[in-house]
This record gives structure tokens, C-alpha cells and sequence, in this order.
């Protein structure tokens, strides 16, 4: 009887569930009248524009593929590695992402290599990277500091809700494979600076709590990225740069150390300095009294003459120092406190001095000193002031802030923000502006 | 046939199968119509009311047109305070819904589907762009990520020049496909009916005597394997179906013609099938999920000889599958994420966008790859299920006329020694 009376419920359920899926599939819309039109996609060519060769380059140089300048731009493999809002979002909340620039073609891709990607979501392995941060690339790995937060249902406000996620902490990304790799939480501690990283260890300041004095410091630290070990070294040291299984550090004092990287010993270094580049001739650094020069061996220190006052920023490559130094001011308008840029109401803004550096280059003996660029300041034009940079054969790749003249009140307005850098070419005094949403002009 | 039947009847014949399956499912449909009312409550305009209005526009666009110039006109006369400047809140297509819903409803609708084509082209763009960097790196045409990227130019290449987007309101599909909670429940039934198949035997004491019949071994597994495929099939026919059922009374549906990117969430899939195809694909992924679970158990069944430790495994199949699914992950590449049943049977992120698996240097996109793996995981589950069933020692049948002595003669201990 119960047999009976399940087959005959097996029946009807069945028939039903049947009946009214087959219904519904037969009441949904039917024929659909218009239909948008899109097309025949035709791919397009890709123009090489005009770049140079050049004798001069940065490979034997230690140093460069730490992104130095202010704004973060690194070079590995020949290549412009650099930060900028995510072009894929046009909303202004866009976060940040990580470009490549060929230099040779003028394109700018997305590291991340899926174009399906918007960048925009945590989908992405370079969203949330922190702008404000440097990055490292050693052997294809990108080693970078990540950092946003987000709600799971997409409605809450409340950073105490479950769906409240937080992420912080350093991440390595593989540009050859696309493995994406979370090396560290930050929670314990607030701040992670100066990264180096040698043999897949990554070195880095992390601000700790001193258990006995309750008290806050930078120590230096380390971590394998292969096993996870991280090492504490107790001291407040920064690491500036590492080759042959040796790290520099240099303390607050400016005083230099040397880390032998495989038995973890801390030797003394070659000095007073801080900032190094290596190259085959030695190392090329800044102490208290400027630009100096020494052999591999730290002997044979050499001034360069450039003094500590003038110097404003330099760059090494195989065949010269780049550097900038402070020759003039200028007089330029800026938004007084609480004051916005390019406002209509010229009243709230207040005129401010602003150096005007000239770039120069001489050889790493400090011979053939050549004037490079020196800035343009001409009444009723536009100008553009060069910052920290790059250098990549003949062109200079340059933070810069362009300034226009606003005739009206006969003074310099710092210009739209057009550009992500520019490029200067050191042979013809060309400027480019380079960006992610328009490419090189 | 005979024996695919008698598996079939011992099945049903469970009353906990019918409990749970039943419990199951009167669950699911609640599940279904709480999200499909909330989700209702989220609408800017109800869907019914919705599609009239797309109809209206697609048989007389040129009214539509000028009702919105004359819209638009009333908002601007109202802003710069000019007389006659009319009402922008005026209800022209409905009592309840001002015109500004319609209007705005419209040209999301619009917009997004006119510049589709747009939208791919920059995914097209960028891929090429890759392309050209990756050639002009020297990377080997071989290799995985130069295969990738000319694979994300090809597939998104057909879908610019073959996807035809329909005018209308697409409704009820996309709300069908994101509820999920209808997995948990077919994977629930189905480990039930699954663990039932073997272990019943063993605790009723037949399972050695069965296998001491001639076609007790080979065939009978063979039944078994049958029977519990299309059982855990139909469950997951007949709970997907009613769950569709339930979203389509609820929310109606658009056509099943049009284009699956019209589906929010779908706009780069690079798949060239209509919204029918998409859903009779996402039945099929279900049902090869569900089949693969319950094989999984009737493997492990015949190896712990367990009820309870054969549900115990099912269970944390679902569990872990379903962490895995659930979990956070910051990065899209993540392949647990894509790769478990739960997942699969969603669906949803495989389809959403391109995405790929790097097997042996060629790109083979999720779906492909992980039906390819499921089906082959389900035959390998099969065989050792038929293999470990069919070996039985002759100590086993010594002991299957042992226990059957001992039931027969009813006595608990020791009785039936020597038979």
C-alpha cells in the first residue's frame, strides 16, 4: 500500500516539476525583433614609434630595480615598471595598479596578464598595491605591499560586521607563471618600508614592540619567501642594497653595515653613507658632504664635486651619474591652506618659491661634466620641472610637475595633471608625456 | 536492466531517503521563494511592469523618443524655472512608477548592450597588446602565456563578431542562476541515496551471499553504478527544475534566445551560446557534480563497509567543497576556487569570463577542463567501485554463510559456527 501510494507521489512530483519547468521554458519571451549591431572586429596595427639605441643601459648596475624615485618607477629587463590609477576604472575612487612601459614600443600593458581583468576587484593580484610603497622584482618575482579592504555583501558599513575583510600585507607575483603568492600578514604591526630583496629573501623595516620597554622601533627584518621564516634582527637598521649574498644597511647615524646574508653575521661597511649604487668600478653613494666614489673594495674614496647642498637627486648608469642640481627658484601660485588647485578665485592663493633643478651627467670618475637639461622658463609659456627620475639609454624618464602661465595675473599655475611621467631625450631635448590612458604623446 | 531496477527499488525502498529527499526539498523551495521575494524587494521596477514597458518601446520606439525629448525638456525648463516647463515626475507608464524609473531603467539597459561591442574590443585590444610585448620579448610562441593570450584574442574575436544581443528586459534567468543554494540541498539527497546502495547490504547481512551468485559480482556492480547515476541525475533534475520553476513564476522569464551576455555578470563571457544553452549546460554541470559525489561515496562505502562513516566522508566532501568555494581569495586564479563541486555547480564563475588552466603548456579553459576532469574522476570512481565490490575472498563468503546462519537461527553469538 505504501509502495503504491510513493509511486504514485513519485509520479505526480515528477509530472509536475516537469510540467511547470517545460511551461515556464515555453511562456519565457519568445522571438526577440531587434538586434544590436556591432560589427566586424578588424584588428588593428600596432605603430612602432621612434626610440633610439643607445650605448649607455643600467644591466651591471645594483640599485636600479628598486624603484627609487618618489613616485616608484623601477626598471627590470629594459622595461619601465610603475604605479598609476587603474585606467580600466574610470570612477575617481579608481584604485592603483602596476604598469610596464616598453620603451622600445611605447606600449603600456598591465602586469597582470589577464585582459579580461578590470583591475578593480580583488580578483586582481595587483589590487589594492600601495602606491605610497616601493616594489622589488628579482628574478621575475614582484614583491610589493597590498592593501585594501572590502564587504562581502557589498551593503554593510560596519567595519565590525563578519563581511568586513581587511587585507594588509606583502604579496609576490610571477610575472612568467602568474602565481600569485601572499607572503605576510600585517596585522601585528603598522608599517612595512624599505624592501630589498636578495636570493628570494625579502629585507625590510618593520615597526615592532619592544616587549621590556613597551616602547615602538623600526627594526630591520627579514623574510625567506621560499619557507616563510621571518628573522627579527633587533636593530634599527635599513637596508639599502644587496648583491653576492651581501646586504648593506646603514644606521641612524648614517654609518654603514655589512650583512653577510648566509650566516647572518653584521660586519662593518665601507663608511659613512647611505643611497648606494654598484657598479664595476665600485660604488657611487651620498654622504654628509655629497657624491662620492670608491673602489669595490671600499679604498680609494673620491669627491666627486658635487657638494651636499646642491645635489638634489642622482641616477647611476653603466656610463654616467645623472644627477640634478639647484641653480634657481621660481615663483609659482599655489592654493593657500584649505585651498583647491585651478580654483577660479585667485584670492585664496598665495605665491611659493620652487627650486629649479638642472640635470647634468659625468662619467663615474667624475669627468666630463655635461649639462643635460635646463628647464625652459620663459614668460607666457608652459615649462615642465624635473624631479626624480630614471635613465635608460638616451632618455631620461622623469617625475615631473608641468607649470602654465596664466597671463591675467602674470604668474605660473602648476598644470593639469596630463601625464604619469614624461620622457626626455637627452640628444634632441624632446619631451613626451607618458601615460597609461593615452600612451606617449 | 532487471538488476538496474531491483537497485532502483531497494533505493526507494529507504523510508530515511524518502525523508530526507522530501525534507530536502520542501526546504529548498523555501529557501527559493525567501530569496526570490527579497530579491523582488531590490527591484527598481517590477519586472512584469518592466517588461511591458521594453515591449512598448520595441514596437513603437519613435513615441518612446519623443515622450523622453519631451522628458528631458521638462526637467530642463523645471531646473531654470521657465514656465510650461512640465513635471519630470509625471507617470506616463504608470500609476505607481514616476517615468524618471522607466527612463533610467532603459538606458542602463541600452547602454549596456550597445556598447558591448566596445567592451570586448578593449579586451581584444589588451590581449593583442600583451601579445605584441610578449613577441617582442622573445617569449616562446610555445609557451603557455603567449598560447593564453592569442586563445583570449580568438575566443573573444568570435564573440564580438557572433553574439547577437536582443532588445528586451532580461529578468528571471540571472536571479535563477544566482541562487546557489539549491547545490547543498541535490548534494544532500544525493549522499543519502548514495551511502544507502551498498552499506544496506552489508548491514542487512546479504551483501556476501549476493556476491556469491554468479552474476552477483560484475553485474551487479554494474547496477548499482547505473542506478545510483540516474537517481542522483534525476535529483538534481528535479530540485534545479523546481527551483526554476519557482524564480520563473516568481520573476518571469525573458528569452531563452537571446544572448547570455545580457545576463548581468555575463558581459565577458566569451562563450557563444543563448541563455537556454547556458542553462541547459548549467543542468548538466549539476547533474555530472552530483554524480561524481555520489560515485565518490559508493566507492569510499564499499572500502569503509560503513554507513555512518560512508555519510561522515560525503558530508566533509560537501563541507570542504563548499569552504573552498567560500572562502576568500585574492586572486582570480586561485584554482580551488573554480575547481570543486560546488563551484561547479554554480557555474556562474566559470563562465563569467575567460579563464584558463595551463595544462602541459596549453591553455584549456575551466569549464572544458573541469567537466573533462569530473567525468574522468567519475569512470576511475566507478571502476574501483566495480573492481573492490567484484573481490571477494573466500573467507568473506565463508562469512556471508555465517551471517546469514546467524540470522536465520536468531541468535546473537556463536551461533551458526561451522556452517
Amino acid at each position: 500500500m505504501l509502495t503504491l501510494f510513493r509511486k504514485r507521489i513519485i509520479k505526480k512530483s515528477v509530472l509536475f516539476v516537469l510540467a511547470a519547468a517545460a511551461l515556464l521554458l515555453c511562456s519565457c519571451g519568445g522571438d526577440l525583433e531587434y538586434f544590436y549591431d556591432y560589427g566586424e572586429y578588424t584588428p588593428g596595427d600596432i605603430q612602432m614609434f621612434t626610440y633610439e639605441e643607445s650605448g649607455d643601459g643600467v644591466d651591471g648596475i645594483v640599485g636600479v630595480s628598486r624603484n627609487v624615485t618618489t613616485t616608484h618607477i623601477s626598471i627590470y629587463n629594459g622595461e619601465l615598471y610603475f604605479t598609476a590609477k587603474n585606467d580600466a576604472d574610470k570612477s575617481v575612487s579608481a584604485g592603483y595598479t602596476l604598469y610596464r612601459y616598453n620603451p622600445k614600443t611605447g606600449n603600456i600593458t598591465y602586469v597582470c596578464a589577464d585582459p579580461t581583468c578590470t583591475h578593480g576587484t580583488y580578483d586582481c593580484p595587483f589590487y589594492g598595491i600601495d602606491a605610497g610603497y616601493e616594489f622589488y622584482i628579482e628574478d621575475d618575482n614582484i614583491y610589493y605591499r597590498q592593501q585594501y579592504s572590502f564587504y562581502a555583501d557589498d551593503y554593510s558599513e560596519d567595519v565590525s560586521s563578519d563581511t568586513y575583510t581587511k587585507v594588509n600585507g606583502f604579496a609576490m607575483y610571477n610575472m612568467k607563471t602568474g602565481e600569485y603568492k601572499w607572503l605576510r600578514d600585517n596585522d601585528s604591526s603598522y608599517l612595512l618600508l624599505d624592501m630589498v630583496v636578495h636570493n628570494g629573501v625579502c629585507f625590510y623595516i618593520d615597526t615592532l614592540n619592544d616587549e621590556k620597554t613597551g616602547e615602538w622601533h623600526d627594526y630591520f627584518c627579514s623574510q625567506d619567501t621560499k619557507t616563510g621564516k621571518i628573522t627579527e634582527y633587533g636593530i634599527e637598521y635599513t637596508p639599502d642594497m644587496a648583491f653576492d649574498g651581501k646586504l648593506l644597511l646603514s644606521a641612524p647615524d648614517n654609518s654603514m653595515y655589512c650583512l653577510d646574508i648566509d650566516t647572518g653575521e653584521i660586519h662593518e661597511g665601507i663608511g659613512e653613507s647611505c643611497l648606494y649604487y654598484k657598479t664595476d668600478d665600485g660604488f657611487i653613494y651620498v654622504d654628509d658632504d655629497g657624491l662620492k666614489s670608491c673602489a669595490p673594495d671600499g679604498s680609494g674614496e673620491k669627491a666627486l664635486g658635487v657638494g651636499i647642498d646642491d645635489l638634489g637627486y642622482y641616477y647611476v648608469t653603466e656610463n654616467y651619474i645623472y644627477y640634478t642640481v639647484r641653480e634657481d627658484t621660481v615663483m609659482i601660485r599655489v592654493p593657500k591652506s584649505g585651498g583647491i588647485y585651478g580654483s577660479s578665485d585667485k584670492t585664496s592663493h598665495q605665491l611659493k618659491s620652487v627650486d629649479v633643478r638642472t640635470v647634468y651627467r659625468m662619467k663615474h670618475d667624475g669627468s666630463e661634466k655635461t649639462e643635460i637639461w635646463r628647464p625652459d622658463i620663459e614668460e607666457n609659456s608652459s615649462f615642465f620641472l624635473p624631479e626624480d627620475f630614471v635613465v635608460l639609454g638616451r632618455y631620461i624618464y622623469c617625475d615631473c610637475t608641468s607649470y602654465d602661465y596664466d597671463e591675467e595675473y602674470d604668474v605660473w599655475d602648476i598644470g593639469l595633471p596630463d601625464h604619469r611621467f614624461i620622457r626626455y631625450d637627452t640628444e634632441t631635448g624632446e619631451i613626451y608625456r607618458i601615460n597609461p590612458e593615452e600612451g606617449e604623446k | 536492466m532487471k538488476y538496474v531496477c531491483f537497485e532502483l527499488r531497494k533505493i526507494f525502498g529507504a523510508k530515511y531517503v524518502w525523508i530526507i529527499a522530501a525534507a530536502m526539498l520542501a526546504l529548498n523551495c523555501a529557501v527559493a521563494l525567501y530569496t526570490a521575494n527579497e530579491t523582488k524587494k531590490t527591484e527598481m521596477i517590477p519586472s512584469d511592469v518592466a517588461v511591458d514597458f521594453f515591449r512598448l518601446c520595441a514596437d513603437d520606439p519613435d513615441t518612446i523618443r519623443e515622450n523622453y525629448i519631451v522628458f528631458m525638456k521638462n526637467i530642463a525648463g523645471q531646473q531654470s524655472g521657465e514656465e510650461g516647463g512640465g513635471t519630470p515626475t509625471s507617470n506616463t507608464y504608470s500609476d505607481t512608477y514616476p517615468d524618471m524609473l522607466f527612463y533610467a531603467l532603459l538606458n542602463s539597459t541600452d547602454t549596456s548592450f550597445r556598447t558591448y561591442g566596445d567592451d570586448i574590443e578593449g579586451v581584444i585590444k589588451t590581449a593583442e597588446t600583451n601579445l605584441y610585448e610578449l613577441d617582442f620579448s622573445g617569449t616562446p610562441h610555445g609557451s603557455y602565456a603567449y598560447r593564453n593570450q592569442s586563445e583570449v584574442i580568438r575566443a573573444y574575436t568570435e564573440a564580438r563578431n557572433n553574439v547577437r544581443i536582443g532588445f528586451e528586459y532580461p529578468h528571471g534567468w540571472g536571479e535563477y542562476f544566482a541562487y546557489d543554494a539549491v547545490n547543498i540541498f541535490i548534494l544532500i539527497v544525493t549522499l543519502t541515496a548514495a551511502s544507502t546502495v551498498f552499506t544496506s547490504e552489508l548491514g542487512a547481512g546479504i551483501l556476501p551471499v549476493i556476491r556469491a551468485t554468479r552474476r552477483g559480482r560484475g553485474a551487479t556492480a554494474a547496477a548499482k553504478i547505473a542506478a545510483l547515476t540516474a537517481v542522483s541525475a534525476a535529483v538534481a533534475l528535479i530540485f534545479a527544475l523546481s527551483t526554476f520553476a519557482i524564480f520563473g513564476i516568481s520573476f518571469g522569464c525573458s528569452s531563452p534566445y537571446n544572448a547570455i551576455q545580457v545576463i548581468s555578470g555575463h558581459r565577458l563571457d566569451p562563450h557563444v551560446i543563448s541563455v537556454g544553452e547556458y542553462f541547459a549546460i548549467t543542468l548538466l554541470l549539476q547533474v555530472l557534480s552530483a554524480v561524481l559525489l555520489s560515485l565518490s561515496v559508493l566507492a569510499v562505502s564499499v572500502v569503509f563497509g560503513h554507513f555512518a562513516a560512508t555519510y561522515i566522508f560525503g558530508l566533509g566532501v560537501i563541507g570542504v567543497s563548499f569552504l573552498l568555494n567560500g572562502i576568500f581569495y585574492n586572486h582570480a586564479n586561485a584554482a580551488v576556487r573554480y575547481f570543486n563541486i560546488i563551484a561547479t555547480m554554480n557555474a556562474d564563475g566559470l563562465f563569467e569570463r575567460y579563464r584558463s588552466v595551463n595544462v602541459f603548456g596549453f591553455p584549456v579553459e575551466y569549464p572544458i577542463f573541469i567537466a573533462a576532469v569530473f567525468l574522468l574522476l567519475s569512470v576511475l570512481l566507478a571502476a574501483v567501485f566495480a573492481l573492490v565490490y567484484s573481490r571477494a575472498s573466500s573467507a568473506e563468503r565463508f562469512g556471508a554463510h555465517r551471517a546469514l546462519g546467524r540470522r536465520l537461527l536468531g541468535k546473537k553469538n556463536g551461533a551458526g559456527e561451522g556452517i
